[in-house]
């Protein structure tokens, strides 16, 4: 049922003269989750939300909004942060969000000092932005698109400019916002951040859907039906590592950034067995750990195999 | 429910708040200081003239000969002061302001990200601006015109005062065109400098297409005292005729700027892309 999505978009293509930002996108966002929508720097991510907020004009496709796809009346009971979020910074952070409720419809009024609250922001709601840190002004920003309540909230990079603290206490809001029956669409980088809150995450690239589903689900196809684990293991000898991993039956090499690791991909033995095996051979091994199966990593295969095409 | 009505409650409420951003701002509270200041101004120096200028001569005469300093033609000069230069320069930099400025420092695309339609957001600042440019005119008008009325000599009867006042409702009429004007050039340039440029250059271009009617005219080829009063520069300047006579084509060139500008201005920022 198209109430059930929070958001619908269907073949999205965005064109910027000869360059396609977004092509032929399909996202459905299923109501009251938390939605992550990852992908690389200039994969089109920011475009789509523009298109979806009606701030960027669709070459094709079609974008509803809790079953709503006219492009203002669509926006009723959405809020959002798009980027670095602006404001007249030589006013209060509180008149900021007044100018901003004016133009919201009456039934969503009232809500000012709740979203300040929310943010932290209530003792500084008099101060002029002008004297905001960056990290005040993601808040202020947070605030701004919580105005009226909205049933969705996107969130275009919220934690720029924030520090670990400020990053915690917004992963902390979308969780209750969520368990208040929000629906959250964030637009991160951070793929730890988003692992952290999201149930469910699109991923694109060069403008096109890769992946879209359950996190855990989606966690789970990429390790492969056999269980496939990734394992790091660290010693004095590391080319004896190599050469003894490569003689193993279903462990294969994977390529590791950090030079004093080896990093390998073990389809049938577990890291016990790898332990054992790798010992009685004479290696060495002074760290071994299995590494937990991230959206990182399953962010990373994608795109190598993107590249790859 | 939501109303039917296109312009309801959240609309003046949108105009009011962009009120509340002109007036909170530097160039809005100047151009309000001024709006008042000036008849006071152009009161002292017609007082100091008045005073000082029967010593002073002009082609062999006092210089008070030469104007007559009565309530009515003061409160004339001063809404050519008002209207000379400054406080339309202001007007257009306000107008910038609105939509440039927010469009390049992006405080527009919050705005716009809210659920309502693009004309209603740009006719919400139109009507701020006209607003602000309403009380510059009420403020000029209230402080010149018992300034006239009490302290200097001159008839008394409201038909003397009919002519100027209409020339100060003309006024607003004019600030009206110039800012739809401003708004329609906003849309092309998201700098206050730029837009302030485009104006100038606007009026200028449409100085010299005057000149050149003129020559026409001179030589014979064709009329175009009509034409010429359609023309934007004669169009904002129509409230000139408390004093030279009311030129009808100038108020109807006007209608037409106002109206086509905002149009032009409202198609193109409804297909704007915000970024």
């Amino acid at each position: 049922m198209a109430t059930d999505l929070a958001i619908s978009v269907t073949g999205l293509t965005r064109r910027f003269g000869a360059r396609v930002a977004v092509q032929s996108l399909d996202l459905s966002v299923p109501a009251g989750t938390v939605y992550g929508f990852l992908g690389p720097n200039g994969s089109g991510k920011t475009t789509a939300i523009r298109c979806m907020l009606g701030l960027l004009r669709a070459d094709a496709g079609k974008v509803s909004i809790f079953g709503e796809s006219d492009p203002v009346r669509r926006l009723d009971g959405v809020g959002a942060i798009i980027e670095t979020p602006r404001f007249y910074a030589w006013l209060s952070g509180r008149a900021n969000l007044e100018i901003c409720e004016a133009y919201l419809p009456e039934h969503r009024h009232g809500q000012i000092d709740e979203a300040l609250e929310r943010v932290g922001l209530a003792s500084r709601a008099h101060d002029k932005v002008s004297g905001y840190s960056l990290g005040m002004q993601q808040r202020l920003g947070i605030a701004r698109a919580l105005l009226g309540r909205p049933r969705l909230l996107v969130l275009d990079e919220p934690t720029n400019g924030l520090d670990p603290q400020g990053m915690r206490d917004v992963r902390e809001l979308i969780r209750r916002l969520a368990q208040e029956g929000m629906t959250v669409f964030i637009s991160s980088h951070l793929l730890s951040e988003i692992q952290a809150v999201a149930d469910t995450v699109g991923i694109v690239l060069k403008g096109r859907r890769v992946a879209e589903g359950r996190v855990s689900e989606l966690l789970r196809a990429s390790a492969g039906d056999s269980g496939a684990v990734e394992i790091e293991l660290g010693g004095p000898d590391l080319d004896a590592i190599r050469r003894e991993v490569a003689k193993l039956d279903g462990v294969s090499l994977l390529p590791e950034s950090d030079p004093s690791r080896v990093l390998v991909r073990s389809e049938r033995l577990p890291a016990s067995e790898l332990n054992r095996a790798l010992v009685s051979q004479g290696v060495a091994l002074d760290a071994l750990s299995v590494r937990a199966a991230s959206l990182e990593s399953l962010f990373l295969s994608l795109t190598e195999s993107e590249e790859v095409q | 429910m939501a109303t039917s009505n296109p312009i309801g409650g959240v609309f003046w409420r949108m105009v009011a708040a962009e009120l509340r951003k002109l007036l909170s701002r530097p160039s809005g509270v100047v151009m309000l200081v001024i709006s008042a200041l000036l008849p006071i101004l152009v009161f002292a120096l017609a007082k100091a003239v008045e005073g000082g200028g029967a010593s002073v001569s002009a082609n062999g005469q006092p210089v008070t000969s030469l104007f007559s300093l009565e309530g009515p033609k003061l409160l004339g000069y001063m809404l050519t002061a008002r209207n000379f230069f400054v406080l339309p320069l202001f007007l257009v930099m306000v107008s910038a302001q609105l939509v440039a400025e927010e469009r390049a420092n992006f405080t527009l695309r919050a705005l716009l990200a809210l659920p309502n339609a693009r004309w209603k957001v740009l006719l919400a600042k139109y009507a701020a601006l006209l607003t602000l440019a309403a009380i510059s005119i009420a403020g000029s008008l209230g402080i010149g015109g018992p300034l006239c009325f009490v302290f200097v000599e001159g008839p008394r009867e409201l038909a003397a005062w009919q002519g100027v006042a209409f020339g100060w409702v003309a006024s607003l009429a004019s600030d009206a065109g110039l800012i739809a004007l401003t708004l329609l050039i906003s849309t092309f340039s998201s700098s206050v400098a730029g837009v302030l440029v485009g104006v100038i250059l606007g009026l200028m271009a449409d100085l010299a297409i005057r000149g050149l009617l003129q020559i026409a005219e001179m030589l014979k080829l064709f009329p175009t005292s009509q034409v010429a009063g359609l023309m934007p520069g004669r169009a904002l300047a129509a409230w000139e005729g408390y004093a030279d006579g009311w030129d009808p084509w100038a108020f109807l060139g006007l209608g037409l700027l106002t109206l086509g500008c905002l149009a032009l201005a409202t198609f193109r920022f409804q297909r704007e892309d915000v970024l």
